[in-house]
């Protein structure tokens, strides 16, 4: 099956960039389609901490990655204050470090206009206990924690709002240049296999970083460098903000409270492709070692989960001159290569999504001659019933108030009730997105919590079967390809409880339902 | 703690374990006139299917299942010697098994099986599981699905993860004749939850009996035979089986799902009723604190939560099982054996322990980890030692075995169990005859 469509602005990747440019395009009257290979904030948008920098950690190394992050924190605890929790940061510096580099932090915080207070040894203690007693020097900051996924559905929902649409599962295959421009986009749906064409006016490449592979089906040549990040989640919130080691930036030394977790992070390691990574053994013993430094109490802690994301930095041109690559983020208009409607944005941080949109809606605006300004610095994301099951403790909250007769809770590590997955179902389609339960832990909790879904993965799917939303044998496929999902966060964190929870979890799903061998 | 005045009489086996390897080893040596004490938390047991596994899948990689467990056994004792199945007689496991579900029928938990032969039956995923003695309450469910006979699946508003229309859609190419139907159980709304364990019991009231066999009934239509969650009772499910099967006047069968569930609560119920009686010293929700080696033997030190008691021993049976029953720790650098920190054969380093892919079908090399023994099933070090000629090991702790993908997990329990119980009557005897 083949389809043509015309779209004035083909969005490629459904991260938090490609989200939020369809977002600022469509506040402006600017119609708009979002391809997405596979589901929403697949890549580095749902593979990192959920920090919302103050700047503070930039401040030293790159003055204007930092002013960034200083003004968009400001603005985003306005704008999209549903996905923020405004915990404050505090970056310390630990016994046997260098005080003069605690020194240098203050001034440059003060020469960047960014407020940070600082705090005496036993103020810091008081805040946050968990921090041990080898504290030398310590400031608090306004960086704060934002709900990836909260954020990225949210703005998606406004955008679709406004006449955006999204196709997930939906890999560009080809792009047709004639006469220096894209014509035709080939977008296969992995779900059913059909074909479509797009024939958009502008493509922007927001493939973050697939964006070299994007731009390559131009014709074109982006050389990228790929930085593999691993992160480990607690089973319990093990301080109240954002802590920072005040010291060069270097592995482990942030801990980000999320809701009733902590993330710990993160690793950097160079990688050749940003394909299949996993979270190894290694990564996760030296985080708990570095963490351990600032939390002695960390080497104890229930682990939960590891994950592995990948900072997408365009190389070649910083690296030449031996500057080391910076992490802001780069807008390239194609055209000077020859293919006028082509944009790249890619590199930058989550902090930064906002800015990253509005400067490229400004290029695809001023291309598509269409002079109307960027109205998201100004108009607050409005909340959407169907982003709030991703925020770790919010399901528990909604159940215990709605109390609804009949809403039985599915998961229960989490307590996500029957209808918030009902709710989330529902918006699936209009996404293009095919029920299962990768889908609904995307949007949802499920799977996250100490049972890591082996749980709530079989109670689910039951439910689905009871609303058919499955038929034959999707079932079995979609719970194995779940379980598949989790362990890949699973495995590097398997000893003590989780040990346990893993070896019961195999017997229920191997032992019992002898899924390793399906049925043919 | 209590301080004894005069030496407490030793028993002639302290079981350190309360799961299906404990539970049996107790069983099989009090009938054989040993004077015999148990200690464990009984939780886990709760988690067993209630399907007793011999073995079906081997090698792990070979999708097929094997008809005849014995031919499987012979096959993987020729190949692996260390496994603990190498160190049973086929006489000794027949007798095991035999033992083993004769003391369960004898105490009301009648199982099925064919003793050569392999037995498939449906689960609550749709799946189908091959195992070797099932409970009665499922055994009709094994001539449905043999036969494809129209069959009624039913499942109950507010039972979470057993749903009839999975079952049905999940399997409707290999078995066409299954139909789905969706009740409320008698005196509730349909809109709360039901627990499986709760329902279950009120199965054993008549009166709800009736109630649901009127409303099933109706619906039965071509059906041959009607599965159901495993509900029929908790204390007496044959009665329940065959009430509900004259009420509905078709063979009735359990299809098992995920535990903890009732077949598993049955096993529990039934082995805490029958050890006290059967004269066994059971100190069941107690844990060992501590196993010293003294003159007669050994010393234990049992207590719910702090240590409270002794109790001497003249041989001990370590059956703590693996990371889920509490036998095997896993720390972040090693695997350690809980309670004499006894060693434990694994592999180098976390990053053997588990495969990249959850269902990797060569399990994950941290499953095949455990306490090596002799050929009497005593722990032994690194270089053959044995730790103590009266101290044995028996059931999942046992190392170079992965009963989960294997599908053997009670049927390692039961035999190691079995032949423990022999070389403990040789050891007991050897000893007396030195003094």
């Amino acid at each position: 099956m083949s389809a043509v469509e015309e779209t004035p602005v083909l969005i490629i990747g459904g991260g938090v960039t490609g989200v939020g440019l369809a977002r600022d395009l469509a506040l402006r009257g600017v119609p708009c389609t979002i391809v997405e290979r596979r589901d929403v904030n697949s890549g580095a948008s749902g593979g990192n901490h959920g920090l919302l920098h103050s700047g503070c950690r930039y401040v030293l190394q790159d003055v204007e990655t930092a002013a960034e992050c200083m003004r968009e924190n400001r603005l985003l605890k306005q704008m999209a204050a549903q996905c923020i929790e405004p915990t404050g940061g505090l970056f310390v510096a630990m016994n046997g470090e260098d005080l003069a580099h605690a020194i240098r932090f203050e001034e440059a915080c003060g020469e960047s206009g960014i407020d940070v207070q600082k705090l005496t040894p036993e103020e810091v203690l008081e805040m946050e206990p968990a921090l041990g007693a080898g504290v030398l020097a310590a400031y608090l900051t306004p960086d704060a924690v934002v709900d990836p996924f909260r954020l990225a559905f949210e703005n998606l929902f406004d955008a679709m709002a406004h006449g955006a649409n999204l196709m997930c599962f939906s890999p560009v295959e080809a792009m047709d240049v004639v006469n220096g421009a894209i014509r035709d986009v080939t977008l296969r749906n992995t779900a059913t296999g059909n074909i479509r064409h797009v024939r958009p006016r502008i493509v922007v490449n927001a493939a973050g970083a697939w964006a070299g592979k994007v731009a390559q089906l131009a014709g074109l040549s982006l050389p990228m460098v790929y930085s593999k990040g691993t992160l480990v989640i607690s089973h319990e919130r093990i301080a109240e903000r954002v802590l920072h080691r005040l010291r060069p930036p270097a592995d482990g030394d942030i801990l980000v409270p999320g809701g009733t977790v902590s993330i710990a992070g993160t690793s950097s390691l160079r990688v050749g492709a940003p394909d299949r990574l996993l979270p190894t053994t290694e990564e996760v013993d030296m985080l708990v070692r570095e963490m351990a430094v600032m939390v002695p109490n960390f080497l104890k802690m229930r682990l939960i989960r590891a994950y592995c994301g990948v900072r997408p930095l365009v190389g070649a041109e910083n690296a030449a001159d031996g500057r080391s690559i910076r992490r802001n983020f780069v807008l390239i208009d194609h055209a000077r290569e020859g293919i006028h409607n082509l944009v790249t944005i890619t590199g930058g941080k989550l902090t930064t999504y906002r800015l990253m949109a509005e400067r490229t809606a400004d290029l695809v605006c001023e291309k598509l001659h269409h002079p109307v300004p960027c109205t998201t610095d100004t108009v607050p994301l409005p909340e959407h019933a169907a982003c709030q099951w991703s925020e770790p403790g919010r399901a528990p909250r909604y159940w215990m108030k709605a109390q609804q007769a009949g809403d039985l809770l599915l998961c229960e590590c989490e307590m996500v009730p029957k209808s918030a997955i009902d709710c989330i179902l529902e918006t699936l389609n209009s996404q293009h997105v095919p029920a299962g339960l990768k889908a609904i832990g995307v949007r949802s909790r499920i799977g996250k919590g100490p049972c890591q879904g082996a749980y709530c993965s079989v109670r689910i799917v039951s439910h689905m079967y009871d609303r058919r939303w499955l038929h034959g044998r999707q079932g079995s496929d979609d719970l194995a390809a779940f379980l598949r999902e989790r362990w890949k966060g699973m495995q590097a964190v398997l000893w003590g409880e989780q040990m346990r929870h893993a070896e019961l979890q195999e017997a229920i799903h191997c032992g019992l339902f002898e899924m390793e061998h399906p049925l043919p | 703690m209590t301080t004894e005045t005069t030496p407490p009489e030793p028993y002639d086996l302290a079981i350190i374990g309360t799961g299906m390897a404990g539970m049996s080893a107790a069983v099989l040596a009090s009938s054989r006139g040993l004077r015999v004490a148990i200690a464990g938390l009984t939780g886990e047991i709760l988690f067993s299917s209630g399907l007793l596994d011999f073995l079906a899948i081997y090698p792990l990689t070979a999708a097929d299942r094997w008809k005849t467990p014995w031919a499987a056994v012979e096959q993987l004792v020729r190949d692996e010697p260390d496994h603990p199945y190498a160190r049973v007689s086929m006489l000794q496991m027949r007798s095991a098994w035999t033992q083993m579900l004769d003391f369960l029928n004898q105490w009301g938990l009648p199982y099925h099986r064919n003793e050569e032969e392999n037995l498939r039956i449906i689960t609550s995923q749709g799946t189908i599981k091959t195992s070797y003695c099932i409970p009665i309450t499922m055994s009709a469910g094994v001539m449905g699905l043999d036969r494809h006979l129209p069959c009624l699946v039913v499942d109950i508003a507010g039972l979470r993860g057993f749903s009839a229309a999975q079952i049905v859609q999940s399997l409707r190419d290999m078995w066409p004749g299954l139909r789905a139907l969706h009740v409320v159980f008698p005196e509730t709304d349909g809109m709360g939850e039901l627990y499986p364990e709760m329902t279950a019991r009120a199965m054993e009231n008549p009166q709800i009996r009736r109630q649901l066999a009127d409303i099933v009934r109706p619906l039965i239509g071509d059906a041959k035979v009607v599965g159901m969650p495993a509900i029929l009772g908790i204390s007496d499910s044959t009665a329940v089986l065959h009430d509900m099967e004259e009420r509905l006047g078709v063979p009735v069968f359990e299809i098992p799902g995920i535990p903890p569930s009732v077949p598993g609560i049955r096993l529990k119920e039934t082995f805490e009723r029958a050890l006290p009686e059967m004269g066994v010293f059971a100190h069941f929700q107690h844990r060992v604190f501590r196993l010293q080696v003294d003159a007669v033997g050994f010393r234990l030190t049992l207590g719910r939560m702090v240590p409270e008691t002794e109790i001497v021993a003249r041989s001990v049976l370590l059956a703590t099982g693996r990371f889920f029953g509490g036998g095997l720790v896993a720390e972040r650098h090693r695997v350690r054996e809980s309670l004499l920190d006894l060693p434990v054969v694994q592999p180098q380093d976390r990053s053997g322990w588990h495969r990249e892919d959850f269902f990797d079908t060569r399990g994950h090399p941290i499953h095949r980890a455990g306490i090596d023994v002799d050929a009497a099933f005593r722990p032994i070090g690194p270089s053959g030692e044995v730790f103590h000629p009266r101290l044995f090991a028996a059931g999942s702790i046992l190392a170079h075995q992965d009963w989960i993908r294997s599908k053997s997990g009670v049927g390692i329990a039961v035999c190691t169990a079995y032949a423990v119980v022999d070389r403990v009557m040789e050891a007991l005897r050897l000893s007396d005859m030195a003094s």
